[in-house]
């Protein structure tokens, strides 16, 4: 390709012209009101517009052009860009679009805090509370989570409704056999079955290659967020009830503090990986599932999936696995697992996409067509022979095409779970049971939710982050090091002079004032 | 007195003359000065446009309110900063670093290339030339994964320490051994590189020099002594106060990659806490406060530097 000079002189000045203008332009106005007499039938569908979409995305993307994008963009008459960034890297990239002050028409925002209330604030979202009355799948959301991500009397997001259920711990069944181990039901059961995998060869090769459970911090000690919950400490941010009529931090509740001291003595007798600081979610779950440790923790919803039975299956045949009960929690009381918020992820519209009515619409509908319970998408299967076939028993199986660019991947949202889960009647019945057990093991007892939903503080939103990685850091510190839990507490002492307390203190007039409505 | 008034007269004809001529200079270099014109735009709108973003580390920045619509903040981050105490510890890391890499990484480049310059078969210095360019064109997420592999708990070096009598050697989350490690991948990866100006220089030494060294009976070390080490004294001041220009920039890509929780204590430095400020928490102006700092202690330092090398006989940069 040739570009001859002047053209080229062109093009960098218009390249350059048009960064200065989106360092300039600023949708100041932070609630533009929506005309509301407007029907989705109001769109005629006439004009064609760029839709630009953002996503998370697990496992692997779909093709970036091809048969699913050309029927999306025919049938909404739009021009789709599809923008799904591994779910590792998503909340960087979700900040480095925030930072260009120039999102996507459609971006999905992992949770309701921090940040959001950050660019809502400022009008960086288009409020939506006027526009999904009309329409049959946004109307069904439940008010209660849409609560969750309303801001100043406006709503900004279109949430994934998920079911209740949140995170349970998996344990290798075949193993616990072997070893003539029950199920553990107590932490310190747990930690003996943990010793048991490390020490006394639960694969029976006549090697030490084990180890007890799978954890990894480099995502967040995701993989282990199961086993922490039942003691009610959760990562990330969450906050539980202080007893007190108030909340707290998890990792700075009584409980928070004998975790630690556990965890520290799992690490010091190798119960759990030396490397798991520098783990990431997917090794962990390698690790369990290739019969390197007997023990990992996840979602309920997705734990229990074909493939990674599949996988498991193919490098031991012998591979049973189970769903550990809620553990009794540390300081004695009924244990149980965490409830999720009743939503993962919720999609916003960005203010600039709120300027053109029809567009707003026409985004709309995308969302609403792809909460249709009867089947994702109705034309997300692509074409019969070409991207599926049908299989005797009703069930469809994609064909690698299908696997790499049918509609149905080009997902933004999904459909409400029916009743506690939607588990899919074409699986295995193997699968299925197990996943309802996983469903039923994971609202069993009093499951909880965090506090701090719908919570908001100043600090938290200025210096949450800092404070967060600081107590992490420190914690994970004194877990590898062996440190004496007393630096646990002059941790706690420091983290709260660098700003928790005040942090902490807001999070509890707000969550009084919350309650108090 | 009429003295001093002619002299006034010829200054100021002087300058009128030179002001002309600098026109006229102008006209008659047109060209040339439409061939630096496009090095000039880049320069303004890529490095001095942008310089006035900095005005948002005196705001409360919030990207979609706009720089000039956000309000003002004063000194506040800065004040901030002043308090943190994270901001001394991440400015004493990157000191330290920068002092190892200064010591440590700066000279190997100039030894390496004075032992290839003593190479007698030139088949054999392109060969150890392009060998040790090499790592240079690796990216450091590449250096990165490939030093995972071999530093964590099944990695082949631990196993070899293992074998050597150091247990359960956790390279990679040891403070202790945090910044040897970032100084050995520097090395690695950049000084083949680094050589090249350094061979450009010693092949402009005059070779009679060292023939009439030779024949006055100095050996190899003399000569390297005498002849080459003067010969590339001038290029090793421009560099080392350029490198004196970015005593802060100590990488942010591969520090970035070899963080983790463990190390970040003394791993942390000021680029890696930026981009935590700024991108993970938003913190825009607070991110800008301390990048402001960062580029005013390098102009200190630069500054400085070059003073010194004018001090000691050396041509400097400005």
């Amino acid at each position: 390709m040739k570009v001859t000079k002047p053209a080229f002189t062109m093009l960098s000045i218009l390249t350059t012209a048009s960064l200065l203008a989106a360092c300039a332009s600023s949708p100041a106005d932070p609630s533009p009101t929506p005309a509301s007499t407007a029907s989705p039938k109001a769109d005629d569908m006439n004009k064609k517009y760029a839709v630009k979409a953002m996503t998370i995305l697990y496992g692997n993307p779909p093709a970036a052009s091809g048969y699913g994008i050309q029927a999306i963009n025919e049938r909404y008459n739009i021009d789709f860009q599809f923008n799904s960034v591994p779910s590792g890297d998503y909340n960087n990239k979700l900040a480095t679009a925030f930072a260009s002050g120039n999102i996507p028409d459609i971006t999905l925002i992992e949770d309701s805090t921090q940040t959001f209330y950050n660019y809502a604030e400022a009008g960086a979202f288009l409020p939506l509370e006027d526009y999904i009355k009309d329409y049959p799948n946004l109307s069904k959301i439940p008010q209660d989570v849409l609560d969750l991500m309303t801001y100043k009397g406006h709503l900004y997001g279109i949430p994934r409704i998920r079911a209740a259920s949140n995170w349970v711990l998996s344990i290798r069944k075949d193993w616990l056999d072997k070893l003539n181990l029950p199920m553990p039901t107590t932490y310190e059961e747990l930690t003996n079955v943990m010793k048991a995998f490390t020490e006394n060869d639960p694969d029976g090769n006549g090697q030490k290659d084990t180890y007890g459970m799978a954890m990894s911090y480099a995502s967040g000690f995701i993989s282990s967020v199961a086993a922490f919950t039942p003691t009610k400490v959760m990562p990330f941010q969450s906050w539980v009830e202080d007893g007190k009529g108030g909340i707290l931090p998890g990792w700075a509740a009584p409980n928070g503090r004998e975790l630690v001291k556990l965890v520290t003595d799992w690490y010091r007798e190798g119960y759990i990986s030396k490397d798991f600081v520098l783990m990431k979610s997917s090794q962990s779950e390698e690790d369990f599932l290739l019969g390197k440790a007997g023990i990992h923790g996840d979602f309920a919803f997705n734990a229990y999936s074909p493939e990674r039975l599949n996988k498991a299956r193919a490098a031991n045949p012998d591979f049973q696995w189970d769903v550990v009960p809620p553990l009794t929690a540390l300081d004695g009381t009924e244990g149980s697992y965490s409830l999720g918020s009743g939503f993962y992820g919720f999609n916003v519209l960005s203010a600039k996409a709120g300027s053109d009515e029809g567009k707003v619409h026409r985004l709309l509908q995308i969302l609403d067509d792809q909460m249709n319970a009867s089947g994702i998408v109705p034309f997300g299967d692509g074409e019969e022979g070409v991207h599926f076939t049908n299989n005797a028993d009703g069930t469809k199986s994609y064909t690698s095409l299908g696997n790499s660019e049918r509609p149905g991947l080009y997902l933004l949202t999904n459909p409400i779970p029916e009743g506690d889960f939607l588990i899919n009647p074409s699986l295995p019945d193997e699968i299925k049971q197990i996943q309802k057990k996983a469903i039923d093991t994971a609202l069993s007892g009093t499951p909880y939710k965090d506090a701090s939903l719908g919570v908001i503080s100043k600090t938290k939103i200025d210096k949450g982050e800092e404070l967060s990685k600081f107590l992490l850091d420190g914690v994970v510190n004194i877990i590898v090091n062996g440190e004496p839990i007393d630096n646990y507490d002059l941790l706690i002492e420091e983290w709260k002079t660098r700003g928790a307390d005040q942090m902490i203190q807001e999070m509890n007039e707000s969550y009084k004032a919350k309650n108090a409505k | 007195m009429e003295v001093t008034t002619n002299a006034g007269d010829q200054i100021r004809t002087e300058a009128h003359r030179r002001r002309q001529s600098g026109f006229r200079r102008l006209r008659k270099e047109k060209y040339l000065w439409l061939l630096v014109l496009p090095g000039l735009i880049y320069f303004a709108v890529f490095k001095y446009l942008p310089m006035f973003g900095i005005v948002i580390a005196f705001k409360k920045y919030n990207p979609f309110t706009g720089i000039w619509k956000s309000p003002w903040a004063g000194f506040e981050y800065f004040q901030r900063m002043m308090d943190s105490p994270d901001v001394l510890r991440v400015l004493w890391n990157t000191l330290v670093l920068s002092f190892y890499q200064i010591a440590f990484v700066f000279f190997v480049p100039i030894v390496l290339a004075l032992m290839i310059n003593e190479i007698a078969y030139p088949w054999l210095k392109r060969l150890i030339q392009t060998v040790i360019y090499l790592p240079h064109f690796l990216s450091w997420v590449v250096v990165a994964g490939v030093f995972y592999l071999l530093f964590n708990s099944g990695g082949s070096v631990t196993s070899i320490l293992a074998g050597l009598g150091y247990d359960n050697a956790n390279v990679l989350t040891d403070p202790a051994m945090f910044r040897p490690l970032i100084i050995l991948q520097s090395i690695w990866k950049e000084a083949g590189w680094g050589t090249i100006l350094y061979l450009a220089a010693l092949l402009g030494v005059d070779p009679e020099l060292y023939e009439a060294a030779k024949i006055d009976g100095a050996g190899r070390f003399r000569q390297m002594w005498n002849i080459s080490l003067p010969g590339i004294r001038s290029t090793v001041c421009i560099l080392l106060i350029l490198r004196m220009g970015s005593v802060l920039d100590v990488g942010f890509e591969q520090i970035f990659l070899m963080l983790n929780p463990q190390v970040s204590q003394v791993g942390e430095v000021i680029d890696t806490y930026v981009y935590f400020l700024g991108i993970r928490q938003g913190n825009f102006s607070f991110a800008a406060a301390v990048g402001l700092t960062k580029g005013i202690v390098g102009l200190l330092m630069i500054a400085s530097a070059n003073w010194l090398t004018r001090r000691l006989g050396e041509k400097g940069l400005f």
